[in-house]
């Protein structure tokens, strides 16, 4: 018995050993690389200071063209946006990281379904994308905590990294191109055939909704000017799936940008790389759109 | 006919269909200790042992055998 | 409660500590575990745990009848009773599994001639873990009928024999005798043990989490969008689905036979390398070894011995009913028919050909590897793994053949390469080729590590795998694979 003991116990040494090590280096090469995860989670959490940022899901990151807006305010600009369907969960932790380093001026929040409703397909588990950042501030470990994973990325550093270590092995042959500030541009055009709207049938989520809510406050309560924008569909639902999000922004004396049915883009092909996402043409052209909207609206 | 005359039999059997010359059967002997002896080969062992004998086992009565006792045993209940 | 989760966790350290506690005293110590694998199983399956509870109760008092029977020589009524706990088992596994299969046959097929029936048993549930304890029981009576084992007298270690909670849900499927032979002691503390199940348990961690489900985000990604992906990458999906299945069976298995270890008991082996073999026989005797022996033993055995008259063509019947039983083992489907006939089809160029017979010595060049022809033997067998499993893993026959359509339409296109799912699953898959081809050809070549790693080489090996499967396991919905269409 007491032999085993001994014998777990020095795995334990082993372990934490092990473990802090290979999780430092893979902290390292994850801000180095420029897969698409890695580079955006990282630069969005750990390094930006540009006073007005973009957040928001994949279609915010495909979507808006930092170079376009610095051009048109005369600020600078990063998208924190990523893929993989991120919502409010994922913001809200975002949004205490970066308030440790600095406030910036402005955020244009790129707002999806799944940030009030209960989609199955994105849930609590995107938090877990904020793992590398486990500690780093309150709401992140708020998030984290909820998702059930704080505690286990306190115990293993390596367990932050998990799945990633091929995206943290290619480095610099990523995908991401740094100099776009963010955006990821997509080359290609819509097949119309068979397209349908995407419809939204789920329940509101309370805890979604309190944590939007959150998010409004601190943002105002730290001075920064938040907008909220809705990018247009190729084809849109009937129903008004944004009412939410008018009757929220009232309340709280927000500007929404709702381009949902825009017709300069519903319905033409060319804009569009998928059913929900802008290609390079259409990200640019929109990216003008809101830009002088914009000037409007920030001082 | 003698016990020991069945086992000798016996083993001529198994020796001619399972191919190996120089194999050797006590009471005690399994399927574990002849290696090509399995439960394919233990089929055609039957039908090879109920034709040198001129016997017809049943099901339960093949399937009832632990080891070569058994076996011999079986036979000599039936000649 | 799956094994690789935090809760089985937290309720094996309880039940381990608790257990050696109890080890001395026999008697707690089994009843202490059968209140642990009832407990389990109703976490699992609260509503069945009576119906295991009372199939559990009926097969040990018809073995008792059974055993009473033989000793007053009153072979038809052991007979009888034989039969009636076959009819009781296959009687369950029908009704809970099958029934709404044939009847949903049937109603497509009166269909067919115009005869529209509203009949349906879609709401019957099946319990979890049922083909597998099904069979622990029926082997039980048939053991006693034929003399292999004596009635279990302690009604408590017959119920321990089948609620195992380390092997319930999914096997190994074990005997009765050797199981209920090391129930008959205690099971003292033994650190090898502990730590040789514990290694077992990590390594099959490994192969689900880290292999299985890893792979498993792929071929779900090709398979269930196949109408919008190439050839090249359906075949790529189908190729790699025979490892993933290999990956994630017996990983669950070594995970099970590894708590079983923990907790003093040697369960049965399900798995012994399987994609090493150059016929459809070798492969079925390293793939799912307890199912295979189960069925070699009660089916194809007695449907052999009563069909061997026929000669050849009584194997080759033996060999064809067993293998369907075998397919309709695994899901009520026509799919999993077909894929039973599929295999036993296989059989038969072995037994006309002799070679069903013989053991084939499989020749090792200098290197200690199978030469140049028997390496494409397995290849090929790997190929005719794949074919089957193509059907298996259909829906049903509509969706295997719309696959099998969708193949030439699609030639001209790209694979489908999702490079962190990839490498992730080749890297881990490389490791899992490695250990095994180290099993299989150098078992008996010692491997020479630095002096110093010797000491402590089950800690770092240990250390190793946690972090292993920490870095590249599947753990929860986060991870999954962009497919834009």
């Amino acid at each position: 018995m007491k032999k085993l003991l001994i014998h777990i116990a020095i795995i334990a040494a082993l372990f934490f050993l092990f473990d802090r090590a290979l999780g430092y280096g893979l902290g390292i090469l994850y801000s180095q690389s420029n897969a698409t995860d890695e580079y955006k989670i990282s630069y969005s959490n750990e390094t930006t200071r540009d006073p007005i940022l973009f957040f928001g899901s994949s279609r915010c990151l495909h979507h808006f063209v930092p170079s376009i807006f610095e051009k048109e305010l005369g600020k600078d600009c990063y998208n924190t946006a990523d893929w993989g369907i991120k919502n409010i969960y994922y913001h809200y932790g975002l949004l205490g990281n970066i308030l440790t380093r600095y406030t910036p001026q402005t955020i244009i929040f790129e707002i999806h379904p799944c940030d009030w409703l209960q989609t199955p397909f994105s849930g609590i588990e995107r938090a877990n994308s904020l793992a590398p950042y486990c500690g780093k501030s309150e709401a992140c470990d708020e998030m984290l905590k909820l998702s059930g994973n704080y505690w286990k990325y306190q115990l293993s550093w390596t367990y932050r990294y998990t799945g990633s270590l091929p995206n943290l092995l290619t480095g610099k042959l990523g995908s991401m191109d740094r100099s776009l500030k963010g955006w990821k541009p997509m080359d290609g055009i819509l097949d119309t055939t068979g397209i349908k709207a995407e419809e939204y049938p789920f329940p509101v989520d309370q805890e979604r909704v309190h944590l939007l809510e959150r998010f409004i406050k601190d943002c105002q309560s730290h001075g920064i000017q938040l907008i909220m924008v809705e990018s247009p569909m190729y084809v849109c639902s009937q129903q008004d799936v944004f009412r939410f999000v008018h009757e929220l922004t009232q309340k709280h004396q927000i500007p929404f940008l709702d381009h949902y049915r825009d017709s300069d883009f519903v319905g033409h092909a060319e804009y569009f790389f998928d059913f929900g996402h802008l290609n390079r043409q259409g990200a640019e052209r929109y990216s003008k759109k809101i830009a002088s909207e914009l000037k409007e609206i920030i001082d | 006919m003698e016990r020991d005359n069945i086992l000798a039999k016996v083993q001529e059997v198994f020796r001619d269909e399972l191919e190996v010359e120089d194999l050797v059967l006590t009471d005690e002997t399994t399927a574990d200790d002849v290696e090509e002896w399995d439960s394919l080969s233990h089929v055609q062992l039957v039908v090879a042992l109920e034709k040198a004998f001129g016997i017809k086992f049943t099901s339960r009565e093949i399937l009832s055998w632990d080891n070569v006792g058994d076996l011999v045993d079986c036979i000599a209940g039936k000649i | 409660m799956v094994v690789n989760s935090l809760a089985f966790l937290w309720f094996f350290l309880v039940v381990l500590v608790v257990y050696y506690l109890l080890a001395p005293k026999k008697v707690l110590q089994n009843f202490f575990l059968l209140v642990c694998s009832y407990w389990f199983y109703a976490q699992v399956d609260l509503k069945m745990t009576g119906l295991l509870a009372l199939l559990t109760l009926i097969f040990w008092g018809i073995g008792h009848g059974i055993r009473i029977a033989i000793e007053q020589e009153k072979e038809q009524l052991a007979s009888r009773l034989t039969t009636l706990s076959v009819v009781i088992g296959i009687g369950a596994l029908f009704y809970f599994k099958y029934l709404n299969f044939f009847i949903g046959s049937f109603v497509a097929a009166a269909d067919l001639i115009g005869l529209h029936l509203s009949w349906t048993a879609s709401h019957i549930i099946v319990p979890i873990g049922l083909s597998f304890f099904t069979f622990k029981l029926m082997s039980y009576p048939l053991d006693i009928y034929h003399g292999k084992i004596n009635h279990e007298r302690n009604i408590f270690n017959f119920v321990n024999f089948i609620a195992f909670f380390p092997t319930i849900l999914s096997g190994p499927i074990d005997r009765p005798k050797p199981f209920l032979k090391q129930l008959a002691q205690s099971r003292l503390f033994n650190p090898d043990n502990l730590m040789t199940g514990f290694r077992r348990v990590l390594w099959g961690m490994f192969m689900k989490m880290c292999i299985a489900d890893r792979l498993d985000l792929y071929i779900s990604a090709v398979w269930n969008n196949f109408e919008h992906h190439s050839a090249v990458s359906i075949l790529f999906a189908s190729l790699l689905y025979p490892f993933q299945m290999y990956a994630d069976f017996s990983g669950y298995s070594e995970m099970a036979i590894g708590v079983s270890l923990m907790l003093g008991f040697k369960v049965a082996e399900n798995f012994k390398r399987p994609f090493f073999t150059i016929n459809i026989a070798q492969y079925w005797s390293r793939w799912h070894m307890s199912l295979t022996s189960w069925l070699t033993d009660y089916v194809f055995m007695p449907l052999n011995i009563k069909l061997r008259d026929w000669g050849t063509n009584g194997t080759i019947a033996a060999i064809m009913l067993n293998m369907t039983f075998i397919g309709m083992w695994h899901g009520a489907d026509w799919t999993f028919f077909l894929f039973g006939i599929y295999h036993g089809l296989w059989y038969i160029p072995l037994m006309v050909s002799g070679q069903f017979f013989k053991k084939t010595k499989i020749q090792l060049n200098s290197y200690g590897l199978p030469t140049a022809p028997f390496a494409w033997r397995m290849a090929g067998n790997y190929l005719i793994v794949t074919f089957g499993l193509m059907l298996f893993h259909s829906t049903n026959i509509n969706e295997f053949w719309a696959v099998l359509c969708r193949i030439p339409e699609a030639w001209n296109g790209g694979l489908f390469f999702d490079m962190p799912t990839l490498v992730n699953g080749a890297i881990c898959s490389l490791a899992l080729i490695y250990v095994d081809f180290q099993e299989e050809y150098f078992s008996k070549k010692k491997i020479y590590l630095p002096a110093w790693t010797e000491r402590w080489r089950w800690e770092l090996t240990v250390t190793v795998e946690i972090l292993a499967i920490l870095l590249f396991g599947i753990f929860d919905n986060n991870q999954f694979i962009y497919f834009q269409f």
